[in-house]
């Protein structure tokens, strides 16, 4: 630390007895705990940050904000870090951007030399042609592209999300929003009170002793509030419909950021306002500050920001900033009050300021040029609530105009005056907002079913007193042209020059000349580039333009959107034994399912030969009671369910109102109006609610009661020769195949354990039962199978083995098979749609596909080479290319030792003994054949029904 | 300097009770409406649509059994309701769902009923997603409640 750290200030923010050392573009230093990054390097004497994004002109401080443009540095694997804003811990490691080679030799500043060249529109212009050296134009751009650098590998932190309800958010806590706080506090609502900067008290931080007494006492009265939430170095971020407002939280210990989603009853705006910078040549020098700029180094971190001074004043902070520069030791050269018409023409030197020369002509030495020309109400969230804030000439700046019924704005985006007055202001709009609240949260709570009662509030509005508006002189630009928007070096004689080009619109100049369009967003430069627009235009855009603000209002990290990864996933109770097999995971929709144990053919080889087991748990399963669940069977089942007598299960397919199929499963009939339906394991939700959207909307009348109940039990289909022997051995239920027929259900005891259903069918074409397990005691039947069968040779089977299992059965899958054109007619199941019946969903169309029958159908087809699996949706095309089908499944069979597939063909193919060719990925094609029937293995049937 | 949301460490407990009997009743309990829940005879009953109720206790005639149907958390004390609104919009408040509130929302992008059920005068909640994504809700609670101290 060097000569430039001052005495102690009253109100600093650094704690001296702790010093913290960080290194800056390789060098280390030394600050306090509590200074910023740029307040600690000022003090050692560092008055370069960055480069500008154009013309790589140093740049120094302008705001010492978080929203100053020049302050943007790297910090470790942090890019494009406010170095006005973020504090220095020990160990960091802070690095220039936009500065290659070095931050004090750029040789990209040789653009400064062309700069003249370099007008709006050069890129668009120049790289335009010849097209073909585009690639080579952006390899040299992009390295002369602005930001930081990020890690890919680097650790992104912790970032997270929480709801919050509040009555009343208030964002920023300046004077009037820490007494709008507490005096909606007092009147009985809850408050967030959200304030960007670290510390509370807005301007009162950096002010004199009667602002300091006065923060004090704010402070006091928002902590001894239990209902005040106070959310310091955050920020809201947007407000969208009905009050929906985001807050980002920075400051929070173990998360790098939070986003607040807060449904807030009344929104109060308090954010202050910003100071605007100053159009002349040279405004950009290292040593060109706002009086915020400098009053915060010198009272918050006791930070003498310069040598000698000249002080540009049009108000009370230019005025206050004098004081605080003679108190600090700065030689005051020259103070030029705008108010008697001074200005400054230009400000002159190398790598940072070293004269100023004013409107009359005389030529000043000083290091630093301060100017207080006027201030820019950020009235983002204004604008997103609707507001179309309105100019006043008198006071240069925006104020707001017609806020809805739960937005209120108070401070000094309102209206200027004494710290008690501002005071005031706020607690009346507290008070205000209290009671906007209060009605909405006594609204909601009494129609919130078990809301509790409270008395509606007054209907009377607090009075909030008018703010008046100090009289400010409009000054934007001197006669001479400099920087207007930092961030991406746009000057006034650009805005000019694109207005003479003929972008006399300033939506059309905006995007020409980017200004606006850098990290700040406007919020520095949008009414001086109103303003000079204007001029050049010969319209007064101020008046008549309101600009649109969009969330966010500050850069939100895409990790703070993301959150935590709360990704939903679905495990049945069987799946810890899986996972300790060794099972190969499958991501089914939301369900982690065994693919396979390592050997897919062997599981299949066992199903066929001796017994498997698999755990189907994720299968759909509705509980249906009432008397009138048939008539709700027979309106979604294409097929007739008035004959199912109880103990007996029957296969059905659901088309939708467009004849399309739906799903497919077995619903069985387990009392006299008690009905249970299996769906797909996709389609578990979509059929459940199809089947209540029927009920509610097309038959409220039926007594139909539905429960899903896929979680309630885990799953297993026992198949294969030895199936029955294996289930016997566990189960009380009589398995004879007289009593326990094929497309029989039963209810019993399983392996010790109650109310277990078991229903006979048969998916891999083998004998076979399903049984239904209360699902907390999956897992010990599952082990008690494994147990049991041991001399059978029992053995576990994923999902791979079941789907080459069921298409050696040609047996198709809802969605594999068919898809979302795929009508129920052509797939094997004809003889299901029943279409004698008097009605049912999707019967028209389904009628009318009859009538066309010139739909595709599934056919099996078998590859004239055994060896070849052609992957699934290979195309089906005739010989002068025409495509004539698909497959859709395709699997190599153990059982028969050939290449199987099921595939959608053109109607005049589906012939037995049809020969066609399949297109393959490689351009070749492969000859196939059609077969008879769906399944490549014992089409009879006499497996399954053994 | 700054005080944060209400919660703290010692303040939080969590309580596995999935194998809790539970049923779906559909006719007996027209007392207790949606949104709400209430202590019976039966046990505690409470509803999130029209005509059904779940019961917490003996079989009620005609209930469709949803003890496996349902997972069941209970998490208690000052910071169970900031913890739940990590990932869960609902507003918990003591005027918008006090004691004897329910209600069917999203849990960490999980379907779940939600029951305030006080114990003591302590803010208690019974989580109900479904029994499938029970070990995933449990991964985000201990994942939030790290924060607030909460861990296997």
């Amino acid at each position: 630390m060097s000569g430039y750290r001052i005495d102690h200030r009253p109100g600093e923010v650094i704690d001296r007895s702790r010093e913290v050392a960080f290194d800056w573009n390789g060098d280390s230093y030394r600050g306090y705990m509590g200074d910023t990054i740029v307040s600690a390097l000022t003090a050692s004497g560092v008055r370069v940050f960055s480069r500008s994004y154009k013309y790589h002109r140093p740049r120094g401080i302008l705001t010492a904000t978080y929203h100053d443009p020049n302050l943007m540095v790297q910090v470790g694997d942090d890019p494009n870090v406010r170095g006005g804003h973020r504090r220095i811990e020990d160990g960091m490691q802070v690095m220039p951007q936009n500065a290659w080679p070095s931050l004090d030799f750029d040789v990209k500043a040789t653009n400064r030399l062309v700069g003249r060249f370099l007008s709006p529109g050069f890129y668009y212009k120049t790289f335009m042609a010849p097209r073909r050296l585009w690639p080579a134009y952006q390899m040299v751009l992009s390295r002369f592209a602005a930001g930081g650098t990020v890690d890919p590998q680097t650790d992104p932190g912790r970032f997270d999300h929480r709801y919050a309800h509040p009555d009343v958010l208030i964002a920023g806590a300046g004077p009037a929003g820490m007494s709008a706080a507490i005096a909606a506090a007092e009147a009985g609502a809850s408050v967030i009170l959200v304030e960007e900067e670290p510390q509370l008290g807005g301007h009162l931080r950096y002010g004199g002793t009667e602002d300091l007494t006065a923060l004090s006492d704010l402070i006091d009265g928002v902590h001894s509030h239990d209902a005040i939430e106070v959310m310091t170095d955050s920020v809201v971020t947007g407000r969208y419909d009905h009050n929906w407002v985001s807050v980002v939280q920075r400051d929070l210990p173990g998360v790098s950021e939070r986003l607040v989603k807060a449904r807030v009853k009344c929104l109060v705006v308090a954010v202050g306002t910003l100071e605007r910078p100053y159009v002349f040549k040279g405004n950009d020098l290292p040593g060109v500050m706002l009086s915020t700029a400098v009053r915060r180094l010198i009272n918050l971190f006791a930070v003498r920001p310069g040598e000698r001074a000249v002080v540009l004043s049009a108000n009370s902070s230019g005025d206050a900033v004098v004081a605080d520069l003679e108190r600090a030791g700065v030689e005051i050269a020259a103070v030029i009050d705008a108010r008697t018409g001074g200005s400054v023409h230009e400000a002159t030197g190398a790598k940072e300021v070293s004269s100023v020369l004013d409107s009359r002509g005389n030529r000043i030495e000083a290091d630093l040029l301060v100017t207080a020309t006027g201030w820019t109400s950020p009235t983002a969230l204004l604008n997103m609530a609707g507001d179309r804030p309105t100019y006043v000439p008198e006071a240069a700046r925006y104020v707001p105009n017609d806020l809805p019924e739960e937005v209120l704005a108070t401070g000094g985006m309102v209206g200027d005056g004494s710290t008690d007055l501002l005071i005031a202001h706020g607690a009346a709009t507290g008070t205000e907002a209290a009671r906007r609240a209060l009605t909405v949260k006594a609204f909601w709570q009494s129609v919130a079913p078990a809301g509790r009662r409270i008395e509606m509030p007054k209907a009377t509005p607090a009075g909030v007193p008018e703010l008046d508006h100090e009289p400010h002189p409009e000054m934007f630009r001197s006669s001479t042209h400099g920087i207007v928007d930092f961030s991406e070096d746009v000057t006034s004689k650009d805005l000019i020059s694109a207005a003479k080009e003929g972008y006399d619109s300033l939506e059309l100049a905006k995007r020409y000349t980017t200004v606006g369009m850098g990290p700040v967003q406007g919020k520095v430069e949008a009414v001086n580039a109103l303003a000079i627009h204007g001029e050049a235009t010969g319209s007064s855009l101020l008046e008549s333009v309101t600009t649109t603000w969009r969330p966010p209002y500050a850069p939100v990290r895409l990790g703070t959107l993301a959150g935590r990864k709360y990704e939903p996933v679905r495990y049945s109770s069987i799946q810890p034994w899986h996972e300790a097999r060794g099972a190969k995971r499958l991501v089914a929709g939301q369900w982690i399912r065994p693919d396979h144990y390592g050997d897919p053919s062997g599981e299949v080889r066992a199903v066929r030969e001796k017994v498997g087991i698999i755990d189907v748990s994720p299968i759909g399963k509705i509980d249906l009671r009432g008397r009138d669940v048939t008539r709700l069977l027979e309106l979604v089942y294409v097929n007739k369910w008035s004959k199912l007598d109880v103990g007996r299960v029957r296969y059905g397919i659901m088309c939708a109102e467009d004849g399309v199929i739906l799903d497919d499963g077995v619903t069985g009939r387990l009392g006299e109006n008690h009905y249970m339906m299996s769906t797909t394991s996709g389609g578990a939700g979509t059929v459940w609610n199809w089947l209540d959207e029927w009920l509610q909307t097309g038959h409220p009348e039926w007594d139909v009661k539905l429960t899903a109940v896929t979680d309630g039990y885990a799953s297993i289909n026992v198949a294969g020769p030895q199936s029955r022997e294996l289930v016997r051995r566990l189960t009380d239920i009589d398995l004879d195949p007289d009593v326990f027929p094929y497309m029989g259900v039963h209810t019993g005891t399983v392996a010790g354990i109650d109310d277990c259903f078991v229903w006979r069918i048969g998916f891999t074409g083998e004998l076979s039962y399903e049984i239904h397990i209360p699902s907390f005691h999956g897992l010990q039947v599952w082990e008690a199978l494994l147990e049991a069968g041991e001399d059978l040779g029992v053995r576990p089977f994923g999902v791979e083995a079941q789907r080459i299992l069921r298409l050696e059965k040609g047996h198709f899958i809802v969605g594999q098979d068919t898809d979302g054109l795929s009508q129920g007619f052509g797939f094997g199941v004809d003889w299901a749609i029943k279409l004698d019946k008097p009605d049912f969903v999707g019967k028209p169309e389904l009628d009318w596909q009859a009538e066309r029958n010139d739909h595709p159908h599934l056919v099996a087809i078998q590859t004239e080479d055994p060896r070849l699996v052609p992957v699934e949706s290979c195309q089906i095309v005739a010989t002068d290319g025409a495509i004539q089908g698909r497959i859709t499944s395709s699997r190599m069979s153990p059982t028969l030792g050939r290449s199987i597939c099921l595939g959608q063909v053109d109607p005049e193919l589906a012939r037995a003994g049809q020969l066609i060719q399949i297109r393959l990925p490689n351009g070749k094609s492969a000859p196939a054949r059609v077969l008879t029937d769906h399944a490549h293995y014992d089409p009879e049937g006499a497996r399954v029904r053994g | 300097m700054t005080r944060r949301e209400p919660a703290s460490v010692a303040e939080l407990a969590l309580t596995d009770l999935s194998l809790t009997p539970k049923w779906r009743a559909f006719a007996g309990y027209e007392a207790v409406g949606p949104g709400t829940s209430q202590r019976t005879k039966d046990g505690l009953v409470w509803s999130v649509t029209p005509g059904e109720w779940t019961v917490l206790g003996d079989r009620p005639d005609g209930a469709v059994d949803l003890t496996h149907v349902r997972a069941m958390f209970r998490l208690s004390g000052a910071a169970a309701a900031t913890l739940i609104n990590r990932v869960c919009a609902l507003d918990l408040g003591d005027g918008m769902f006090p004691d004897g509130a329910a209600a069917r929302t999203l849990f960490a992008g999980v379907v779940t009923e939600i029951v305030r059920e006080d114990e003591n005068g302590t803010p208690s909640y019974l989580l109900l997603p479904s029994s499938s994504f029970s070990t995933y809700i449990l991964d985000v609670i201990l994942d939030a409640g790290g924060e607030f101290g909460l861990a296997e």
